[in-house]
């Protein structure tokens, strides 16, 4: 007790001159957010035949994001950034402190977004991107690494007439067993023509066997790692381009998961007697489809490859009543491991698809009367290949958001 | 006088009372400021990078803080010269850094006195204002052609 008193009055002696000789108090901010998503003539099956169903709308409860950001110093910072889904729930998202010697070299630690891609660390920022949807490689359905990590170094450098940007992180990688693996990120992106034009490359070595963060039967997992897998080691590549000249952003990327896994027999039985697999998935989970399922018949060699692309195009056009912001966008994603059951940790997009392979492509606009404030409206088309028939259905989505504190 | 004419007097005389008010921020220079203490100097693509969201420290490795200037009409111009993008844009890029805990979220001035008092007091912010409002309080750093 008097160990833990000292502690804490050591901790006030630090904390407090800090707190004094800060250059403000601490910037407070965030949004609310509620959306609104209903599929329309969905197929599914009906013995061998597909029928045709609207799926019930989802209202999602409003949500927020509450940030705190304070600048201690010129050179040492801390971010937190609580959300509220669901309206019983507070989660930490991110909660980090960062070092700044300098341009070239900065220390983040904590819980904070992976420096990833083009959408990673920014897909909190809903009111600001076109679009409502995250990018495949990040919807939380199917993951193809986990969003957080722990500890990164990052910097830039001026290169020619811009700037070379990269970062590297490590964590505890993304399963439940960490032994022996080493799990290491890294970006590299060029930025030039003023910040209008940006290309770059992501990558993540999983650092050697790993499994999931999720058991199969919790859900999907948050990591990249799929719940029957009793190893997986694995590494992603991602490489990107943006431009945004003038009025236009045009975005494409590309990412390419490579997984060396081996399945874990129990649970890919329960998955083939419980998840309401699919004929292929069948054909991959067990040495013989038609034998018995048991622990024997499993086939054990998992490997897989995942890879996911989009190109997204919006237009800012700023009118007297606000801004309008069409745009499109044009999402592909294959996995031939996943099932559709998310209980079983699988994703009821891919996983639905005779061959793990859909397409998405989305149109819509966004609208701010105000700086603080989005409506954005898009429609979907899913295309997929489903009980050896090219098949598609239609899905809108409708989000507002509010900015507040900025 | 018939009607006609009377209606080109109305428009010829409310155009007298609103041009002057569109006409003069419109054709101001503008500067970009810092404190007047701070030896900070940067080229004029640093400073686009800088007010277009791709750059959020000083050279030196500080942070940047940004002021936005209330004055609508100067900071559309400010913005179309030297970032070449529309306000929405750059409001929206400022927003997503600051959600993404990248950079500060942008302090708003409500005008030139605002803005330089801010400025005067916060090591490591920038702002700009109308080259007429300039004062020995703060620094310019680079002149909007």
């Amino acid at each position: 007790m008097r160990a833990c008193r000292a502690r804490l009055a050591i901790a006030m002696c630090v904390l407090i001159p800090n707190l004094a000789s800060a250059q403000e108090s601490p910037q407070i901010f965030g949004y609310f957010s509620t959306r609104l998503e209903k599929s329309l003539q969905v197929p599914t099956a009906e013995g061998s035949n597909v029928v045709k169903e609207s799926q019930p709308k989802e209202f999602a409860q409003p949500f927020f994001n509450l940030m705190v950001q304070h600048q201690f110093d010129p050179r040492f910072k801390a971010f937190i950034n609580l959300n509220g889904a669901g309206a019983g729930t507070i989660d930490v998202r991110n909660l980090w402190g960062e070092w700044t010697p300098s341009n070239a070299f900065n220390v983040r630690i904590g819980k904070f977004y992976r420096k990833f891609g083009l959408y990673n660390e920014v897909l909190d920022a809903v009111p600001t991107y076109y679009g409502i949807e995250p990018p495949e490689a990040f919807d939380g359905d199917h993951l193809l690494i986990s969003r957080t990590s722990t500890a990164m170094v990052y910097g830039f450098v001026r290169a020619g007439s811009g700037k070379l940007n990269y970062s590297l992180s490590t964590d505890n990688g993304e399963g439940r067993d960490i032994e022996g693996t080493f799990p290491v990120g890294g970006d590299v992106n060029y930025n030039f023509g003023r910040g209008s034009y940006t290309i770059g490359i992501s990558g993540y070595s999983s650092g050697g066997a790993t499994n999931s963060d999720r058991a199969v039967g919790n859900g999907s997992p948050k990591s990249g790692v799929l719940p029957w897998m009793a190893r997986d080691s694995f590494t992603v590549v991602n490489t990107y381009a943006e431009a945004k000249t003038g009025s236009l952003t045009l975005q494409a990327e590309w990412a390419r998961a490579d997984h060396k896994s081996q399945r874990d027999a129990a649970a890919v039985v329960s998955v083939v007697n419980g998840a309401g697999i699919n004929a292929a998935q069948r054909a991959r989970f067990l040495v013989n489809p038609a034998g018995a399922v048991n622990a024997a018949n499993v086939r054990l060699s998992g490997d897989h490859v995942i890879q996911t692309w989009y190109v997204r195009a919006g237009y800012s056009k700023e009118t007297s009543v606000g801004e309008f912001g069409p745009y499109l966008q044009w999402d592909g994603y294959k996995n031939p491991e996943t099932i559709a059951t998310k209980k079983f940790g699988g994703d009821d997009e891919a996983g639905v698809a005779d061959d793990g392979v859909f397409s998405k492509a989305t149109a819509g606009i966004l609208f701010r009367p105000v700086p603080q404030v989005a409506f954005k409206f898009d429609a979907s088309l899913h295309r997929y290949r489903f009980l050896g028939r090219r098949v598609s259905y239609p899905e809108i989505r409708l989000d507002l958001s509010y900015a507040f504190g900025l | 006088m018939t009607s006609c004419a009377l209606s080109r007097a109305v428009v010829v005389g409310i155009a007298a009372l609103v041009m002057p008010l569109i006409a003069t921020p419109a054709s101001a220079q503008i500067s970009v400021i810092v404190s007047a203490s701070q030896s900070k100097s940067l080229t004029e693509q640093q400073i686009a990078e800088i007010f277009a969201g791709a750059s959020t420290t000083w050279p030196d490795g500080t942070k940047v803080q940004i002021v936005e200037n209330g004055d609508a009409v100067l900071t559309q111009k400010f913005f179309a010269k030297v970032v070449k993008k529309p306000t929405a844009l750059v409001r929206s890029q400022w927003t997503k850094l600051a959600l993404s805990g990248q950079g500060a979220a942008p302090k708003k001035g409500a005008d030139a006195a605002a803005v330089k008092d801010y400025v005067k007091r916060m090591p490591g912010a920038i702002g700009y204002i109308a080259t007429s409002d300039l004062d020995d309080s703060v620094k310019e750093i680079f002149k909007v052609p």
